[in-house]
């Protein structure tokens, strides 16, 4: 996810995913009554992109 | 047909048993070699790798603990759910320089890598240690489980049940080593994750859909309150539940038994969908139960209500699964210690020149006193049981900085790495038993007696190694030439 230092694309798309977590209980845009239970599995089905991107992207995977 | 019926119930736990001691029968080690015995010949695919991470990962309490969370916080615990969906990221790249370094080098424990790349025997010896003390209170846990569903449900009483654990539990793990651990695993998997699915279609319809379930809760349960207590559960959960899996010495065996790297890429990603399956359903189940079951019950029996009352069709199914996934984590378990024990702690410290055949005779006796300590456990049920689970993975999480910065940081030095894991368990215990502190210490429960421990830990472990020496160079161009894929692939 890095490169001489600095974050590849699956980098930054691995940074969204942390702040998309961590932001998860005072993120204003998310809390609304019908979408809270479903934000964990709409940002794990987008980690799990990112996974597969980082798992088998050949420059990060070597 | 009574399906809430004792002895039906008992006779569903009887064939599942007599099942897992078929699978047993079928794939068990058949080597007397440390290789064989500890990490399945490191010849395992990566489907059955993958159910035996996740089945491992859910231990006697999770479908009454985990469900009841849900219950109890509604979308509060989420950070629990999110911790797998990070989790699954180190498993890829820890996993795929620890698999080569342990072909090469023969490992079998976490300790192997930690003392031979440290150069440090306080790190051997006192992991070796460590785990396997805190590893006993953790089988009780699952144990205590077990015995109390079978003494409700099946009406057996509670020593019977748990001494039913011993013998076959224990039994089957003596005799088919880490490869029948992981295949009883698979099937151990299959049977809770599908009665996760079936139950949660099931209650899904019967409570007549996502709006309608949505609209039954409480607030509380559907919307974030962003207060520091709130956060400090969602971290709590967070650190706690990403760090043990890379960490605890029995799990971390599966990045030894993959077949190969190629095969370690679908077990990771295989993992990462069935803990996000896992997670939905717990989710669910807990949301669920909370609109049937009410507000007033002990987390625990939230699940076990629920089911009662609107699926009982569904009881005898629960009582197998919580008796697969205790047996997942204990047999796990079991190997993982006896490991430790033969390979870090006869081996390395009392007599040097045991051999491969006696190594495993050793584990196989250690199992039999370990099985023993845990049931002894088990039957006097002492009240600080969860702070010794909390105390278990609070002492494995300290390992993580030492792991990642010994696979991938050049600096890593052997002082760092010992100053800090050392600072960090003395901070984790005292929080564990001495303390209460800011979030996400004791809050909600949160088990996270181990977060500013790891906090302190890796701070330390960075300052220290930026001044101390680092690792030889010629010491540490042995590992890389491992994860340059010289001498393994």
């Amino acid at each position: 996810m890095l490169k001489d230092g600095k974050p590849t694309i699956n980098g930054w798309l691995f940074i969204a995913l942390l702040f998309l977590i961590l932001t998860t209980t005072v993120n204003p845009f998310i809390n609304y009554k019908y979408f809270t239970i479903l934000w964990y599995p709409l940002v794990a089905l987008y980690g799990l992109w990112v996974l597969i991107r980082v798992v088998y992207d050949e420059e990060d995977a070597s | 047909m009574i399906w809430s019926s004792p002895y039906f119930i008992f006779g569903c736990v009887v064939v599942y048993l007599i099942v897992t001691i078929l699978v047993v029968y079928r794939y068990h080690s058949e080597e007397a070699t440390e290789e064989d015995y500890y990490v399945a010949g490191r010849n395992v695919g990566y489907i059955p790798n993958s159910f035996s991470i996740v089945a491992t990962l859910m231990s006697g309490g999770i479908y009454l603990g985990t469900v009841g969370w849900f219950y109890l916080k509604g979308v509060g615990f989420v950070g629990y759910g999110f911790a797998y969906a990070f989790m699954v990221f180190p498993l890829w790249y820890i996993g795929k320089r620890l698999w080569p370094v342990g072909k090469k080098f023969n490992y079998v424990t976490a300790q192997d890598f930690y003392g031979d790349f440290y150069q440090s025997e306080l790190l051997r010896i006192c992991g070796a240690v460590g785990t396997v003390i805190f590893l006993v209170p953790y089988f009780a846990s699952n144990a205590v489980a077990m015995g109390t569903v079978l003494e409700r449900f099946a009406g057996i009483p509670y020593i019977w049940g748990v001494l039913l654990l011993l013998v076959i539990g224990v039994g089957y793990t003596i005799y088919g080593g880490m490869r029948g651990v992981i295949y009883t695993d698979v099937l151990q998997g299959v049977i809770s994750l599908a009665f996760g699915v079936v139950a949660l279609s099931y209650l899904f319809y019967a409570v007549g859909g996502y709006t309608k379930l949505v609209d039954a809760l409480p607030e509380s349960h559907t919307l974030f309150t962003s207060d520091a207590i709130t956060f400090g559960l969602f971290l709590g959960w967070f650190v706690f539940m990403a760090s043990h899996p890379l960490t605890m010495g029995d799990r971390m065996t599966r990045m030894y038994t993959i077949r190969s790297l190629e095969e370690y890429r679908r077990n990771v990603i295989l993992t990462a969908v069935m803990l996000l399956v896992m997670v939905v359903i717990f989710l669910f189940l807990g949301l669920i139960s909370r609109v049937f079951a009410g507000p007033d019950l002990n987390m625990d029996q939230a699940i076990l209500v629920t089911i009662q009352k609107q699926a009982p069709w569904l009881m005898a199914w629960l009582v197998v699964v919580v008796w697969a996934c205790g047996m997942s984590t204990l047999d796990s378990g079991l190997v993982g210690a006896n490991a430790i024990i033969s390979k870090d702690i006869v081996r390395g410290f009392i007599k040097k020149d045991v051999s491969q055949a006696q190594s495993v005779l050793i584990g196989k006796w250690a199992m039999l006193v370990f099985g023993f300590l845990a049931v002894w456990i088990a039957l006097a049920r002492p009240p600080y049981i969860w702070a010794l689970v909390k105390l278990v993975v609070m002492f494995h999480m300290q390992f993580l900085p030492l792991l990642i910065g010994g696979l991938y940081w050049k600096r890593a030095s052997k002082l760092g790495a010992e100053v800090g894991w050392v600072v960090g368990v003395a901070l984790g215990t005292y929080y564990t038993f001495f303390a209460s502190g800011p979030p996400p210490i004791n809050v909600g429960s949160a088990p996270a007696p181990g977060f500013f421990g790891l906090l302190v830990n890796a701070v330390l472990f960075i300052a220290i190694s930026y001044f101390a020496s680092p690792l030889p160079a010629e010491h540490r161009a042995k590992y890389e030439s491992a994860w340059n894929g010289e001498e393994t692939e």
